[in-house]
């Protein structure tokens, strides 16, 4: 059996981004530009009130898929979300940016599997704070920034991964 | 179709989710809605609840008992085993489905959704409930 293609990840991924604003908040999304140097990512980057990230864990592959989102950003979508005016970032509301990123996790992953990988199930984490940035940790893989636009507000979305340490002794 | 004053329990861990969905059943009609955040809280909330619960949405990931633990509980028991119950998912994949059917659920909703695909969805599973 033919080794299943990477570069079909963040096409899905894509796909899946654009499906979850139109359909769950009935908002337009568009990737503004996808970079895979963090600098050329960071040079554009705002800063980052609400962090969500999960863990990708296949047999070939592993990494982490991650959003970040401004403060604005962050409220225009959890009042599109909920129907109720909200003020700030908290740790009640925060579950809203895990809860997008579960979805374009999830999505994605049904058509990434059936592309011949076999990601896992994850539960993503979600970190509050001021001016959080996304740095590339994976300096050893691929990481792929997403810099998104869309009616809500601009976010960012980091894919990253490389071989996991089995499929690479195999 | 279920009535509007159907009372109506949602499951889901994020507390925003539950949020969603009130917020989307409210947009159909529906008025009665009771939220609890896992399956173990959603069982007490079955047992004590008066008027009875009528139709229970579960997430299906959500911590301590999840959506397709308290679907077979609810199966077991002899006073559930007609509860109509959908269980809400960002995951569809085929293995799952099948499970979630041989263990009885009446539909499944898969995030994101729409107001329009809700409606639909629990039109589907009132039918096969009154068949």
């Amino acid at each position: 059996m033919s080794k299943p293609d990477i570069k079909v990840i963040p096409k899905f991924i894509e796909k899946s981004i654009i499906d979850t604003f139109q359909i769950q908040l009935k908002s337009q999304a568009k990737i503004a530009s996808l970079t895979m140097d963090p600098a050329l990512a960071s040079s554009k980057r705002k800063a980052y009130d609400c962090l969500s990230t999960l863990t990708m864990h296949s047999t070939s592959l592993i990494g982490q898929l991650s959003i970040a989102l401004p403060k604005t950003t962050f409220i225009n979508i959890v009042e599109r979300m909920i129907g109720e005016r909200v003020e700030e970032v908290t740790s009640e509301n925060s579950d809203a940016c895990g809860e997008i990123l579960n979805i374009v996790f999830s999505s994605s992953r049904r058509n990434i599997n059936e592309s011949g990988f076999d990601f896992q199930l994850a539960i993503p984490s979600t970190i509050i704070g001021q001016n959080l940035t996304l740095a590339k940790a994976n300096l050893s893989g691929y990481a792929l920034f997403f810099e998104c636009q869309s009616d809500l507000g601009d976010f960012l979305v980091m894919l990253s991964l490389r071989q996991a340490p089995l499929a690479s002794a195999a | 179709m279920f009535p509007s004053n159907t009372r109506i329990l949602i499951l889901d861990d994020m507390s925003t989710m539950r949020k969603v969905v009130t917020k989307t059943l409210k947009e159909i009609g529906f008025t009665d809605i009771q939220e609890a955040a896992d399956g173990n809280l959603g069982w007490d909330v079955l047992q004590a609840s008066t008027p009875p619960v009528q139709l229970v949405i579960s997430d299906w990931n959500m911590p301590n008992c999840s959506g397709l633990e308290l679907l077979k509980r609810v199966r077991a028991d002899a006073r559930y085993k007609k509860l109509p119950f959908v269980l809400l998912t960002a995951e569809a994949e085929a293995s799952q489905v099948k499970e979630a059917l041989m263990s009885g659920v009446n539909n499944y909703i898969v995030k994101p959704f729409t107001a329009d695909v809700i409606k639909m969805k629990l039109e589907q599973a009132y039918k096969k409930v009154a068949a």
